[in-house]
């Protein structure tokens, strides 16, 4: 199997992402609270990978016709490989905060999960709405929306809570992580059905 | 009747509880009160199982938290058997449950609404010679002096033998205000220990070579040639994995741990653990402990008490960041430590005649330990 090549325009955002999250790392071990360090590594974490899934999905969607079967197998590539990225970080992390294996497996997974749902918004964003303006504004106003929408109304769904209260091995982080589950598994499952007509 | 017989026989309540909490009834805030738990068995049958006592304190404002005390209970076919439990009410606590359980099956419950008292209350040992809020006979001392923690007064009436003379001298000593504890100073002395830092000379410069391979790699993936980046992310993670498994015998805490011991005077000793966590973790620590809390900032400040084998063992959830002071009233003697100086927080946090006492620091390993001895 070929491993999937990475259009030029995506090289940047990895490495902003790289970059930025290294020094989230640092932060958030240097932060003074107890409280504010064992979860801002992994608030800066879970904002920037849903960036970096925006721009991955809709870069994606200008990467010449190929099939959906191709085109899946692409971005489930590109979505290993941020989360790929983040591991040593989190190794780190895991051992600075004393978290336990399972939590840590359980963050991968949902980082796994979440960046695959926003990798699809941004492909589909691009591939239904041709102006650039409404398009910035429909995919950052709306992972903006998701993200802090629910902290603001205590529930329990936003990646900013869910990553920090699964590292924690808390209950309430298991709607979050059955709805980001739930809507890779959808999404995944629209995209087979679709898989016998060529991708733009 | 028949039809009450068959109702009884299968509800599956077995046992009737009874709880009193408070000496004569009047349970005292922010105190350790006795609390007595009768425990009838109707049935012609010996009724095994486990006692669960709990209790719910606190505020939506000051946070909640819960204690917990389990243990093993057998009551002989028509008997009764009557247990004590130290139990300390704190504010917002009015409601206490027991419950005793076979195998998850639920074979009797009982549950005690109470007031407490503000004030602590004023005891007379013996005979009502004097105008005092309730009298206990020379039988209804306590071996462990913390139960007589709801008195402000203690006057003794007629003589008592060494071992009852030993528990009121503990109570004078240690809880009357022979020495007095400022528990906000070890909190304060707690907040301020740290976790032991990362080796950030072998971290810095790890995170950094890092990032800047992965960005120099990165294009690769763009040209067709994954190779070196994925060697390179598999390099860095494999050493990320052996610093995340090296760091795990890391202390997850720091401890302070204080005896005062008042030689000649009482063979009891006040002991206090002091425990900061960096990690969300339980600790479990022998012996029945009682934790001194602040003003605010209750949430998840739980204790679970359990017996095992005849031994109390209190059982801590520790929170991130949150200090935890607990102290009970032990006996035994300590190991020889060296003499110092007291250090400038331990004065703070204990009140007592310092010029009169000597301070020797105890060779707990992990563990930052004062005996102070005071004649």
């Amino acid at each position: 199997m070929r491993i999937p090549k990475l259009p030029e325009g995506l090289i940047t955002p990895f490495q902003g992402f790289l970059i930025l999250a290294g020094g989230g790392l640092v932060s958030a071990l240097l932060w003074p609270d107890f409280e504010i360090r064992r979860v801002l590594f992994l608030q800066i974490l879970a904002f920037l990978q849903g960036i970096l899934a925006l721009q991955v999905g809709e870069a994606e969607q200008g990467y010449g016709p190929l099939p959906p079967s191709q085109r899946l197998l692409r971005l489930t590539f590109f979505n290993l490989l941020g989360v790929l990225l983040a591991l040593p970080f989190l190794f780190v992390y895991r051992a600075e905060t004393g978290a336990s294996w399972t939590a840590f497996l359980l963050a991968l997974l949902y980082l796994w999960a979440h960046g695959f749902v926003w990798m699809g918004v941004g492909h589909g964003l691009a591939g239904r709405v041709r102006s650039d303006g409404l398009r910035f504004v429909l995919k950052y106003g709306g992972f903006l929306v998701a993200l802090f929408a629910p902290v603001v109304l205590a529930w329990p769904v936003s990646a900013l809570t869910v990553l920090p209260a699964l590292w924690e091995g808390e209950a309430q982080a298991w709607p979050g992580l059955g709805i980001y589950l739930g809507l890779s598994g959808v999404s995944l499952g629209c995209w087979m059905r679709r898989s016998g007509s060529p991708s733009g | 009747m028949i039809l009450l017989a068959l109702l009884w026989a299968f509800s599956g309540l077995a046992l009737e509880i009874k709880l009193e909490l408070g000496w004569a009834g009047r349970p005292v805030l922010g105190a350790v009160n006795p609390l007595w738990i009768t425990l009838t068995n109707p049935e012609a049958f010996l009724v095994q199982g486990e006692l669960r006592v709990s209790m719910e304190f606190g505020s939506p404002w000051r946070g909640r938290g819960t204690y917990t005390a389990v243990m093993p209970c057998a009551v002989g076919p028509f008997s009764q058997t009557r247990l004590r439990l130290p139990w300390p009410v704190q504010a917002g606590g009015f409601l206490l449950k027991a419950a005793v359980f076979a195998e998850e099956r639920r074979l009797g419950e009982g549950e005690l609404r109470f007031v407490a008292e503000p004030e602590p209350l004023r005891a007379g040992l013996g005979p009502p010679l004097a105008p005092l809020d309730l009298f206990l006979s020379p039988a209804e001392l306590p071996p462990e002096p913390l139960l007589l923690s709801p008195f402000a007064e203690l006057r003794v009436f007629l003589p008592l033998n060494p071992a009852e003379e030993d528990v009121v001298r503990a109570w004078r000593a240690f809880l009357w205000g022979e020495a007095r504890l400022e528990a906000e100073a070890l909190r304060a002395h707690l907040a301020g220990l740290r976790p032991p830092a990362p080796p950030w000379g072998l971290l810095l410069p790890g995170l950094f070579l890092y990032v800047m391979a992965l960005v120099w790699a990165l294009p690769g993936l763009a040209r067709g040639r994954p190779g070196f980046a994925l060697v390179l992310l598999l390099m860095f993670s494999c050493f990320a994995l052996f610093y995340s498994v090296s760091r795990e015998a890391s202390p997850k805490e720091g401890r302070v741990y204080i005896r005062v011991e008042r030689p000649g005077f009482t063979s009891f000793c006040l002991e206090l653990w002091g425990i900061v966590p960096w990690a969300r973790e339980e600790v479990v620590l022998e012996g029945w402990w009682a934790e001194l809390l602040p003003a605010q900032g209750w949430e998840g400040r739980d204790l679970r008490w359990r017996l095992a084998e005849g031994q109390w063992a209190t059982v801590i959830p520790l929170e991130p960041g949150v200090p935890r002071v607990l102290l009970r009233l032990g006996q035994g003697v300590a190991p020889p430590g060296e003499k110092v100086p007291p250090p400038a927080w331990l004065r703070r946090a204990l009140l007592l005649p310092w010029e009169q006492a000597s301070v020797s620091r105890l060779p707990l390993e992990g563990v930052e330990a004062y005996l102070v001895r005071w004649p």
